[in-house]
């Protein structure tokens, strides 16, 4: 069983390279790589190779490759090489058409890494000709790194193979929407990860059907060995299982980093909903009494609902869908509204008065910070 | 102290279900511990809540000393009663399967075991770590547990407009008011073992389920007759499935309970009818009774277990007859009853049929284009045609498990093509974790296919080989 077994996984990678080589090796025309020139950093003392790249003022920083007028479909594949950066760097690439003043950017999910291949023909608006291709960086203020390369490659296996590595390999970090979802993949994702591990089960198979086929020729058996057959599916699965071990235990290092050991409101403090959850904590020392209404004004439901959560056990009034705030005829003295931007309810503070769709009536401000207010009622 | 707090309130109703259970399983019953701590989880994660309801009900509201005092009370019952019985029946020692294996069987047992328990450490993690992350745990799961949690008592939940039309008097509102109860009584009283509200530990019970879906999983598939290697393999495989996963690191929905009580209730059914011991019959009633009080839908999940006891007590013929007859008369009342009328949580009229062709795409995506089930998708695709080519299999061997999972994936079908529900597969909202209610019950039926195939295989390869 196990030679069977063997045999057969054997036989299916090897298909499987087989047919990725059929369907990604084209030739890339004599077209030669696009390449940053990394070798020089004006004013950097150091003997560290790469091109420094520090960060402004606002954490924005970006290095350009010499493009103009560039056919997308040349360059199919992009290389990114980094060193001593940090895990909280984010990326994104920028473009233009020719012709069009409208830039393209597209943020990239997956955490930095120090090599990286992307398959750029998997971008929707990797199309026509390019001008001005920009890799930025954000980060904190002041923060340097280093890219070791930065260039554009012509069609060829070894770079999507390398590309469709450097994906299964890559990380993003956890979103609300995985709940729902995991799609496994971002936008310069070459390949779906359950269908290309499908795609070698199937090729295994077939090498398990040639396997079978020869020992029943040869005499060696009367029927399929099926408990070999299920330990081919059972590695192909673990593979594949493995790619989604390692994002879990990358996810659990960084969830690691920004909660472990903290109090519920430090974690609150350190998380996705820190800046809302520090408006709410100062709201609420302001609330009284303790059943008190408040009514939650925001037309993006995820801010709306959380500004919601936080305020239980207040007694928070809060609809997805439909007006923010119930007629002005609903509304007391002494009720609070926590407006949480983008909201629709206008107030004008030196008049106290509130302008919602059905109405207006007389407010106070209490709070006022960053676009979110706490108003009460009179 | 919180520690120790904590750890006691997630084994209690663990404790509470698994005595109980005790009395239930007979002695001799293979795979025995496995059934009793995987099904105990399950149910006393549904019935302290419940529990929870009853004393609340009588005026004591939500109290940890009353709600221990008296879970330990039950549990102290069937813990006697167990003692008593042990000492009636002696039962005869079994040869533990594992010394039958061979060297490599055992390596490989040892291998998936280590992947559990490395999933399960790495969930737990982000479970103790993370605070409350998800959507709709913080839309309307969570919102009721941080109000009972802080009134000490059940405070109702009403509609917006209800609320408006009240003033907020004595009522609270939340995008959801009617969903059931039991999640959101889970973590109160996760909280109440800890004395303050947190929205980290309060979700262990996530942990819990998945690890007891797990173990009721393993010892079903050994009770069916499947070999230990093929039981661990298939436990491994349920174990592993990233959206399952997902729902317990970002913790707080109530579809990884929904998956496993109604899982649950369908593998005992299968296994009541194979061996027709009214103790699985008893498991699989109540699990069912317990599907409604975790999701709206759960009533129609429990009513999928229909078509099952009809092949069970029916000829095929009768049965297919008495099914049909079934689906006409609910068609019948779909037409008459007012559009007003709810079911499983929805307006009659959300649920009139319109053909979503555009759903198709993003319901076939979701098994086998995305991660949500690794490969999950693809073995449904090659053991259930084999399933019905196999003389017997779906006919016989497997016709009431069969006819309760194709009714669910009819409802479900259904509900993402022909509803205004659509959506909920275009955009990939919905559909996930409906799959994941089924996810359980179909990998089951999948693992008993693949050990009838091999069975099968044997007892050709016994047979003398010809060659050429």
């Amino acid at each position: 069983m196990l030679r069977t077994t063997l045999l057969s996984m054997l036989l299916g990678m090897a298909g499987l390279l087989l047919v990725l080589a059929v369907a990604f090796s084209s030739s890339d025309g004599g077209i030669a790589p696009i390449s940053l020139d990394t070798q020089d950093t004006p004013g950097d003392a150091s003997s560290a190779k790469g091109l420094q790249v520090t960060l402004n003022s606002r954490g924005i920083a970006a290095v350009s490759l010499p493009v103009t007028g560039l056919a997308a479909r040349d360059y199919p594949y992009l290389h990114i090489g980094l060193s001593d950066f940090s895990d909280k760097l984010r990326m994104a690439l920028a473009w233009e058409h020719s012709g069009e003043e409208t830039a393209q950017v597209l943020p990239m999910k997956a955490r930095p890494r120090e090599s990286l291949w992307i398959a750029t023909h998997e971008i929707d608006r990797w199309r026509l000709q390019l001008e001005g291709l920009r890799l930025v960086f954000f980060g904190a203020p002041g923060q340097t790194l280093r890219v070791q390369d930065f260039s554009l490659h012509p069609a060829g296996l070894g770079r999507q193979l390398h590309a469709m590595l450097d994906d299964l390999g890559s990380f993003v970090p956890w979103r609300p929407g995985n709940i729902n979802s995991h799609s496994a993949v971002t936008k310069t994702s070459p390949f779906y990860p359950a269908p290309l591990f499908a795609l070698l089960l199937a090729c295994c198979l077939s090498g398990f059907a040639l396997v079978s086929l020869l020992d029943y020729l040869r005499g060696k058996c009367a029927a399929p060995n099926w408990t070999a057959a299920g330990l081919v599916f059972l590695l192909c699965w673990v593979g594949l299982d493995a790619v989604w071990q390692y994002k879990l235990l990358r996810q659990l290092g960084e969830t690691r980093a920004d909660f472990a050991g903290k109090s519920r409101e430090e974690k609150l403090l350190a998380g996705p909903d820190a800046e809302l959850y520090a408006f709410v904590a100062r709201a609420r020392a302001l609330m009284s009494p303790a059943d008190a209404r408040v009514f939650v004004s925001s037309s993006d439901n995820y801010t709306g609902l959380r500004g919601a959560y936080y305020l239980y056990p207040f007694n928070a009034y809060w609809k997805k869908d439909g007006h923010e705030l119930p007629h002005p005829a609903f509304l007391r003295r002494g009720d609070y509204i926590m407006v949480l931007q983008p909201a629709s309810l206008r107030v004008a503070r030196r008049r106290g008065m509130a302008f919602s769709a059905d109405g207006s009536f007389p407010v106070e401000v209490l709070l006022a910070s960053q676009g979110r207010q706490l108003l009460r009622v009179l | 102290m919180e520690t120790l707090a904590t750890l006691f309130a997630l084994l209690l109703p663990v404790l509470l279900g698994g005595l109980w259970l005790n009395l239930l399983v007979p002695a001799a019953t293979p795979a025995r511990s496995a059934l009793v701590w995987g099904y105990g989880c399950l149910t006393g994660l549904v019935l302290l809540p419940l529990l929870m309801r009853l004393l609340a009900h009588l005026g004591l509201g939500l109290d940890f000393a009353y709600t221990t005092a008296t879970a330990l009370a039950l549990a102290l019952v069937a813990a006697l009663a167990g003692l008593a019985r042990r000492g009636a029946a002696r039962q005869a020692p079994q040869t533990p399967q594992w010394r039958t294996l061979t060297t490599a069987q055992r390596a490989l047992c040892a291998l998936l075991l280590g992947l559990i328990a490395l999933r399960l450490l790495n969930l737990g993690l982000e479970i103790i770590w993370r605070p409350l992350y998800p959507w709709d745990a913080t839309m309307h799961w969570a919102t009721k547990a941080r109000v009972w949690f802080e009134y000490g008592d059940m405070v109702p939940f009403v509609a917006h407009d209800q609320w408006l039309q009240r003033g907020g008097e004595g009522v609270f509102t939340d995008r959801h008011p009617d969903y059931p109860q039991t999640v959101s009584l889970l973590q109160v009283w996760m909280n109440l073992a800890g004395g303050h509200w947190n929205e980290s530990l309060m979700n262990l019970p996530w942990l819990a389920c998945f690890a007891g879906l797990g173990l009721a999983f393993f010892g079903q598939l050994r009770l069916a007759g499947a070999g230990l290697p093929t039981a661990t393999a298939f436990s491994y495989l349920l174990l592993s499935l990233p959206l399952m996963n997902t729902h317990v690191a970002l913790a707080g929905y109530a579809d990884l309970f929904m998956g496993a009580v109604y899982g649950g209730s369908v593998m005992a059914l299968h296994n009541w009818m194979r061996l027709r011991r009214n103790w699985l019959l008893a498991l699989s009633l109540l699990l069912a009774a317990m599907c409604p009080l975790v999701k709206n839908e759960g009533v129609i999940w429990a009513l999928t277990l229909v078509p099952a006891f009809t092949v069970a007590f029916l000829a095929r013929r009768d049965a297919a007859k008495l099914v049909l007859l079934g689906a006409l008369v609910v068609l019948l009342l779909a037409l008459v009853l007012p559009e007003s009328t709810v079911v499983a949580g929805h307006p009659l009229q959300r649920l009139t049929p319109t053909f979503n062709p555009q759903a198709l795409p993003g319901l076939v995506k979701s098994i086998w284009l995305h991660d949500n089930w690794h490969l999950g998708g693809y073995l449904l695709l090659m053991l259930v045609p084999l399933g019905l080519v196999m003389p017997g299999a779906i006919t016989r061997s497997y016709l009431g498990l069969t006819a309760a999972l194709a009714t669910a994936v009819g409802a479900f079908l259904f509900l993402f093509l022909f509803t205004g529900f659509g959506w909920g597969a275009t955009n990939f909202a919905a559909v996930g974790r409906l799959e994941m209610h089924l996810a359980p019950g179909l990998l089951f039926l999948c693992a008993l296919l693949f050990e009838d195939l091999r069975r099968r295989g044997r007892i050709l390869a016994a047979a003398p080989p010809t060659g050429l």
